[in-house]
C-alpha cells in the first residue's frame, strides 16, 4: 500500500507540460521492441489518415474516430499488456485493435463493411472485435465498456485466472454513472482491471474542464480509493510504464488503477467534425508535440534509430496500410442471406 | 330542422337504396333540387327536396338501404356539416354523370309479374346502364361489414353476403349467421324446386332461383345473388302461387286469319311506321274480352270484389336477369296501331331500365307470350293483385280437320291461370271463347 | 409431482443450477445476505458462499453491465433485479450491449445471461414500483423474454433460460410468487418459446401472460361451468421469441381472440399478438381481436385507485361478453 500512495503523490504533479521521464525504460528493452513501438505508431498515423481518406471516398460510413495525435498513448497502453490480458476500449479504437494483433488489413475491411472484417462487417469503425486476441470490443456508447470490463475481470478472479482487463475511455465518460459504478464494483470487489482515461481534452467539443468538475480526472479515483496517476499521453514510455505497472498491481495484487494519459486529438471528434471549437494556437502547439516526432527523437538520440531505418519503417507502414486498403476493397460484403445470423447463439446464429 | 325521409316511390316497396347523393353536405339546397337517386325494387327514382336550406347531414350513405319513412337526411342552416364531410372523405368521390331520365312520379303502384313477352327480345339488346339497373340488393354497394371468417366461408360456400344480415356487433356478418344462411338454404333446397317448375318463369339462365342450382351439387355449385327486382319476384310469386287458388283453362286458336291481317297491315305501313306484332293483336283482343267479362279485370282485395274501370293490359317483357311488366292503359279504347307503338316504347324503355312506376302500375290483366322460344304450351303464375294471366305459346302450322279433311292452319296454345276466390271455370272459359273469337276474326279487332 | 410455490420452485431451481454448473453465479441487489427481498435466494449464500451469491450495490447498471462482461468471458451469471421498475437503470448494458454483443461483434462472443425480475401491481406499491416493462424487452432482437404463470414453468423455463446461450429476460410476477401449483420431478425444461394450451376450448382463446394466464384460466373455467362456453387459454409463456403457431392455430380453431395483460394497452404484447393474428389467421377471424390491458395510468396508490386502473377478471368477462358468443359451437373437422 506504501507504493501505492506514492504513486498517487507522484500523480498529483503529473501534466501535460510535465512529462515523467521513463528514460530508465529504455534501458533493459531490447532495440527491435523499441523500433517496433515507432513502426506501431507510424502505421497507426498512415492507417488513421488513410481512415479518413476512404471515409472522404465514401468507403467508409457511419462514424469514424480517428486516433491521430493519440498514437502514444494507443501503443504505450497496449505495449504495457500481456499478449493474453482483455481489452475493452471505447468507439475511438483503431489503433488499440492494429495494436492488439488485429491485422490493419481486416480493420480496413471492417470498416469498409466486408464479411472479412473483424466483426465481419457487423460493428463497422466504433465495434472492432476479436475473441481470439481478446481484444473485447470498442463500443460506441459512451461509458458502456467499463462495466463489461468490470465484469470481464469479475469473471477472471472467480476463476482465479491470471489474466487481467484493462479498459480504456475518453475523458468525457468519467463525468457518467456508469464510471462511477466500474470503479466502485471493481474496487469493492478487488477486480484485476486498468482503467486508463484518454483525456483528449474534450469530449466532441466540450473542454474538460466544461464537462467535469474535477478536471484532474485522475483524481475521481480518489474517490474510491482507488489508486490513479496521470501521464504524458504524448510520451510512449511514459504511458507503457504507467500500464505495465497498474497491470502487475492488478495482477498480483488483485487492486484496479487508474490511469489518466493526457493527449491530443489532431483533428476533430470524428472524421466529419469541421473543429471548429478548438483555439488554432491550442491546435498547432498539440501538434507540435506530435508525440511520433518526439519518440523519434528520443530514439535517435539514443542512438538507436537512424534516418535510413526511420525511412524504411514508414516505408514499410506505408505499404502495410495501401495493403490493407486493397484487401478491405477486394474483399466481398457479406450477403444478404446472413442478415438475419447472429442474432442468438446456438441456434444456427440465428 | 326538415328532415328528408325516404320517399315511397313504388307500392311494392318496402325500402329503399341510396343509389346516390346529388348534394353532399354542406351543399345550398333549394326546394325542387334533386338530392338523390333512390333505388327501389323496381327503378331508381330521384328524391327532389321539399324544403330550402343546407343540406346538414347525411344519414344513409350511398348504397344503404332505409324503410319508408325513415329519415335519410336533414336540412338545415348549415351549422353542422363537419363530422358529416369527414366521413364522406372516406367514402368514393359520387359518380358525376346526370340525374337519369327517370323521374320521381310519386307513388303509384307497380304491377310485378313473372312473364314476360319473348318475342320482344328481337329487338336489339340494350345493356341497362349501371344506373338505372334493378341492382337493388339486400346491402346494396356499400361495405359489408363481415368478420374475415365469414368472408372467407362465404367465399367458399358461394355465398353472396349481401343476401345475409348480420347479426353480431353493428350488424357485422360473423360466421352463426353464415351457418344460419347454409342451414336454411339446404332445407329450401328440398322445397323449391316446384315453384322453379310451375312457375312457368322464362327466366334467363341468371334467374334461376339459387336454391335450386344448389341442390345436391356441392362443389359444382355456383351461387348467383339475387337482385333487388329478383328478389321481389320470388317474394311475390311465391305469395301468388301460396295465396290464390289457381286454376288453368286452356284452348287453341287458330291464328290463320290474324297473321293475314297483321300481314296486311304491315305491308301497309309507311317508313317509319310501327310493325303490328302478334301480341299487340292478342292484347287487343284481351282488352276487348275483358270489356264483355268484366269479372276477369278484378282483383280479389280483403274478401271482396273490385272491379276495375280500367282495362290496363300487362304485358311481360325479359330484361337482362328479370322480367317487367309495363302496362298498357285502356288498351280496349286504342287502336290495334297505338298499342303497337306503346308496346314497342314500353319494352324499349324496360330494356333502358327507364321504365317509371307509372309504365308498371295499374295493370289489371297480363299476356306472357313465349311464342318466339317454341314453346307448345305453358301455364303462368298471377300476377297480383290481378285475377288473371294469360299465357300463350308459340304459333304452330298443324294439320287440323276442317270438315273432315285435314288442313294446315297457324295454331295457338293459350291457358288463362285465374284467381279461383273471384273467378269460376265457367267464366273464364267464356272469356277465352270471346278471345279465341276475335282472334279468329281479327277483322273485329279494327273496329 | 409436487406441490410448491412459485417461489420454492424458482428457489430449487436456482438451486439446482448453482449446484449443477460451476459458471453459474447469482448477482443482485440484497440477494445473499438480506436473503433476496422477495426471498427468492434465501439461504443460497450460506449454501454457496460469497463468491457464487454476489450481493451488489445499488447500481442496475454497473452490476448488469458487470454480469454481461462475465458472460463474455464464459461464466453464467443469473441476475436478480429487485423489481423490474429498477430495470430501467440498467438499460444501456441490456439493450446497447447484452443484446447486441454477439450479434454487432459478428458472432464471436455469446452472452450467456438471465436477469430475473418481478414485474406487476396490485401491492399498493404505486406508479415506480408497479410497472410491467418487459415489452421493453421483448421488442429488442438479440435478448430473449420468458414469463411464466405457473410453478411448473417457471422451473422448466428458468432451468432452459440459464443454458442457454442468450442473454434472457426472465419476468416474475410479485402476486404470483406465493401461488401453487404441481411441479414434476427431475431436470425438466422448457423451451423457449413455446407456448402452452392451459385449457382447450373451442369458443374463443384468451391469450396471456404471467399471473394474467392464472386470471384468465379461472375466468375460463367459470364460464364454462357458468355459461357452457368453451373457452381455450393459451399462455404465450415466452413474449420473444414468440410462438405464432400455437397462438394462431388457436385462433384458427375458435375464430375470436382477447389478449389479456396486466400491461399498458399500447404497443403492448396485445398489439403485437393481434397484429400477428391479423397477418397470419385473418381470414379465420370472426371477430375483432380484443385486448383487454392495465388503464394508461401511472400506478397509482389509493386501493381503489389501483383496483380500477388493473386489468381484471370482471374486464375479461366483459370482453368476452362484447364478442357476443350465443350458441355453443359445433366445431367441424
Amino acid at each position: 500500500m506504501e507504493t501505492r500512495q506514492q504513486r498517487k503523490a507522484a500523480a498529483q504533479g503529473a501534466g501535460p507540460g510535465d512529462p515523467r521521464s521513463p528514460a530508465s525504460l529504455l534501458e533493459g528493452t531490447d532495440r527491435e521492441t523499441l523500433l517496433n513501438y515507432y513502426y506501431q505508431m507510424v502505421l497507426i498515423r498512415y492507417f488513421e489518415e488513410k481512415a479518413g481518406e476512404m471515409y472522404t471516398r465514401a468507403r467508409i460510413g457511419g462514424y469514424c474516430h480517428l486516433n491521430l495525435g493519440e498514437e502514444a498513448t494507443v501503443v504505450g497502453f497496449c505495449a504495457g499488456l500481456e499478449a493474453d490480458d482483455y481489452v475493452y476500449t471505447n468507439y475511438r479504437e483503431h489503433g488499440y485493435a492494429i495494436c492488439r494483433g488485429i491485422s490493419p488489413a481486416v480493420v480496413m475491411a471492417e470498416l469498409f463493411g466486408k464479411k472479412t472484417g473483424c466483426s465481419r462487417g457487423r460493428g463497422g469503425s466504433m465495434h472492432l472485435f476479436d475473441l481470439k486476441r481478446r481484444f473485447m470490443g470498442g463500443y460506441g456508447i459512451v461509458g458502456g465498456q467499463l462495466p463489461l470490463a468490470v465484469g470481464a475481470a469479475f469473471a477472471l478472479a472467480y476463476r482465479g485466472a491470471r489474466e487481467i482487463v484493462a479498459c480504456q475511455m475518453g475523458d468525457g465518460t468519467t463525468n457518467g454513472g456508469p464510471f462511477h459504478e466500474s470503479l466502485n464494483l471493481a474496487k469493492l470487489y478487488r477486480l484485476p482491471v486498468v482503467f486508463l482515461i484518454v483525456n483528449n481534452q474534450y469530449g466532441m467539443g466540450t473542454r474538460v474542464d466544461q464537462g467535469s468538475a474535477v478536471p484532474d480526472l485522475y483524481r475521481k479515483a480518489c474517490a474510491y480509493d482507488m489508486r490513479s496517476e496521470r501521464v504524458d499521453g504524448t510520451d510512449l514510455l511514459a504511458v507503457l510504464e504507467a500500464v505495465r505497472t497498474a497491470a502487475r498491481i492488478a495482477r498480483e495484487e488483485r487492486e484496479p488503477s487508474l490511469i489518466e494519459a493526457v493527449s491530443y486529438r489532431f483533428r476533430g471528434h470524428s472524421v466529419v467534425d469541421p473543429d471548429r471549437y478548438r483555439p488554432e494556437d491550442e491546435v498547432r502547439r498539440w501538434r507540435e508535440r506530435d508525440p511520433i516526432l518526439l519518440y523519434a527523437t528520443r530514439l535517435k538520440e539514443a542512438g538507436l534509430m537512424d534516418e535510413a531505418t526511420r525511412q524504411e519503417l514508414e516505408t514499410r507502414a506505408q505499404q502495410e496500410v495501401e495493403e490493407a486498403v486493397r484487401f478491405a476493397e477486394e474483399s466481398e460484403f457479406p450477403s444478404v442471406e446472413e442478415l438475419y445470423d447472429f442474432v442468438y447463439a446456438g441456434e444456427g446464429g440465428r | 330542422m326538415p328532415e328528408v325521409t325516404m320517399p315511397r316511390l313504388s307500392d311494392t316497396m318496402q325500402e329503399g337504396t341510396i343509389a346516390r347523393w346529388l348534394k353532399k353536405p354542406g351543399d345550398r339546397v333549394e326546394r325542387g333540387d334533386v338530392l338523390a337517386e333512390i333505388e327501389t325494387d323496381k327503378a331508381t327514382m330521384e328524391l327532389q327536396a321539399y324544403e330550402s336550406g343546407v343540406l346538414e347531414k347525411i344519414l344513409i350513405q350511398e348504397g344503404e338501404s332505409a324503410p319508408i319513412g325513415q329519415v335519410i337526411a336533414l336540412i338545415g342552416s348549415g351549422a353542422a356539416v363537419a363530422d358529416q364531410e369527414e366521413a364522406r372523405a372516406m367514402r368514393p368521390a359520387p359518380q358525376t354523370t346526370t340525374a337519369s331520365s327517370a323521374t320521381g312520379g310519386g307513388g303509384s303502384g307497380l304491377g310485378m309479374s313473372q312473364e314476360e313477352a319473348p318475342r320482344q327480345r328481337a329487338t336489339a339488346p340494350v345493356e341497362v346502364p349501371p344506373s338505372t339497373a334493378p341492382v337493388g340488393q339486400e346491402n346494396g354497394d356499400r361495405l359489408i361489414k363481415a368478420s374475415p371468417l365469414a368472408r372467407r366461408l362465404a367465399e367458399e360456400h358461394n355465398i353472396d353476403l349481401r343476401q345475409i344480415r348480420g347479426s353480431g356487433p353493428g350488424g357485422r356478418i360473423v360466421r352463426d349467421d353464415i351457418e344460419a344462411f347454409l342451414e336454411s338454404r339446404r332445407t329450401a333446397a328440398v322445397t323449391a324446386p316446384a315453384q322453379a317448375g310451375v312457375g312457368a318463369t322464362p327466366a334467363p339462365p341468371a334467374a334461376a332461383p339459387a336454391a335450386a342450382a344448389e341442390v345436391g351439387a356441392a362443389p359444382a355449385e355456383e351461387l348467383v345473388p339475387l337482385s333487388r327486382m329478383q328478389t321481389t319476384i320470388a317474394r311475390r310469386l311465391t305469395e301468388s302461387k301460396q295465396t290464390i287458388p289457381h286454376f288453368y283453362v286452356s284452348t287453341e286458336i287458330d291464328m290463320t286469319e290474324a297473321l293475314a291481317l297483321r300481314r296486311q297491315l304491315n305491308e301497309s305501313v309507311g317508313e317509319g311506321g310501327v310493325k303490328v306484332s302478334i301480341n299487340d293483336l292478342i292484347i287487343k283482343a284481351c282488352a276487348l274480352a275483358l270489356e264483355k267479362f268484366p269479372e276477369v279485370n278484378s282483383s280479389y282485395r280483403d274478401g271482396q270484389f273490385v272491379r276495375h274501370q280500367a282495362i290496363n293490359v300487362g304485358i311481360a317483357v325479359d330484361i337482362p336477369h328479370g322480367l317487367v311488366v309495363p302496362v298498357i292503359r285502356d288498351a280496349n279504347l286504342k287502336g290495334v296501331r297505338t298499342i303497337a307503338r306503346e308496346a314497342r316504347a314500353l319494352i324499349e324503355k324496360a330494356h333502358a331500365g327507364k321504365l317509371t312506376p307509372a309504365d308498371l302500375s295499374g295493370g289489371t290483366f297480363s299476356i306472357s307470350n313465349m311464342g318466339m322460344l317454341d314453346v307448345s304450351e305453358f301455364i303462368a303464375v298471377i300476377n297480383p293483385p290481378e285475377a288473371a294471366i294469360m299465357a300463350v305459346a308459340s304459333v304452330r302450322r298443324t294439320f287440323v280437320p276442317i270438315d273432315d279433311q285435314p288442313v294446315l292452319r297457324d295454331m295457338m296454345h293459350v291457358t288463362v291461370s285465374a284467381d279461383h276466390r273471384i273467378l269460376y271455370g265457367a267464366t273464364v272459359a267464356r272469356f277465352l271463347q270471346e278471345v279465341k273469337r276475335l282472334l279468329q276474326n281479327p277483322f273485329s279487332l279494327l273496329g | 409431482m409436487a406441490e410448491m410455490t412459485y417461489r420454492q420452485a424458482l428457489h430449487d431451481t436456482l438451486r439446482e443450477e448453482l449446484q449443477r454448473d460451476e459458471n453459474v453465479f447469482l448477482i443482485g441487489e440484497e440477494i445473499g445476505r438480506f436473503e433476496g427481498s422477495y426471498k427468492i435466494t434465501a439461504g443460497l449464500l450460506q449454501e454457496f458462499g460469497p463468491k457464487r451469491v454476489v450481493d451488489t450495490p445499488i447500481c442496475e447498471n454497473g452490476f448488469v453491465g458487470l454480469a454481461i462482461g462475465a458472460a463474455m468471458l464464459g461464466l453464467r451469471p443469473i441476475v436478480e433485479i429487485m423489481t423490474i421498475n429498477f430495470i430501467a437503470l440498467a438499460m444501456d448494458e441490456i439493450v446497447n450491449h447484452a443484446a447486441k454483443i454477439y450479434y454487432m461483434f459478428g458472432g464471436q462472443c455469446p452472452v450467456p445471461l438471465v436477469i430475473r425480475t418481478p414485474g406487476g401491481g396490485g401491492q399498493q406499491l404505486s406508479a415506480t414500483h408497479s410497472q410491467n416493462l418487459e415489452v421493453w424487452f421483448a421488442h429488442v432482437p438479440g435478448l430473449k423474454v420468458v414469463a411464466p404463470s405457473t410453478p411448473a414453468d417457471a422451473r422448466g423455463l428458468l432451468r432452459t433460460a440459464v443454458r442457454d446461450d442468450n442473454p434472457v429476460l426472465f419476468l416474475e410476477n410479485l402476486a404470483l410468487y406465493n401461488t401453487r401449483g404441481e411441479v414434476p420431478e427431475g431436470d425438466y425444461t422448457i423451451p423457449i418459446g413455446k407456448a402452452q394450451v392451459m385449457k382447450e376450448g373451442h369458443d374463443l382463446t384468451i391469450i396471456s401472460y404471467s399471473r394474467m394466464a392464472v386470471v384468465a384460466l379461472d375466468v375460463a373455467r367459470r364460464l364454462e361451468q357458468e355459461r357452457q362456453l368453451s373457452i381455450e387459454v393459451v399462455d404465450v409463456r415466452s413474449l420473444r421469441p414468440l410462438d405464432h403457431e400455437t397462438v394462431v392455430n388457436s385462433v384458427k380453431k375458435t375464430n375470436r381472440a382477447i389478449i389479456f395483460e396486466e400491461d399498458w394497452r399500447s404497443y403492448g404484447v396485445g398489439a403485437e399478438l393481434a397484429a400477428t393474428l391479423q397477418e397470419e389467421a385473418f381470414d379465420y377471424l370472426d371477430a375483432p381481436i380484443q385486448r383487454v390491458a392495465g388503464a394508461e395510468v401511472p400506478l397509482p396508490y389509493s386501493k381503489p385507485l389501483e383496483q380500477a386502473a388493473l386489468p381484471s377478471a370482471r374486464q375479461l368477462v366483459e370482453a368476452v361478453d362484447r364478442l357476443a358468443i350465443r350458441k355453443r359451437r359445433v366445431v367441424y373437422a
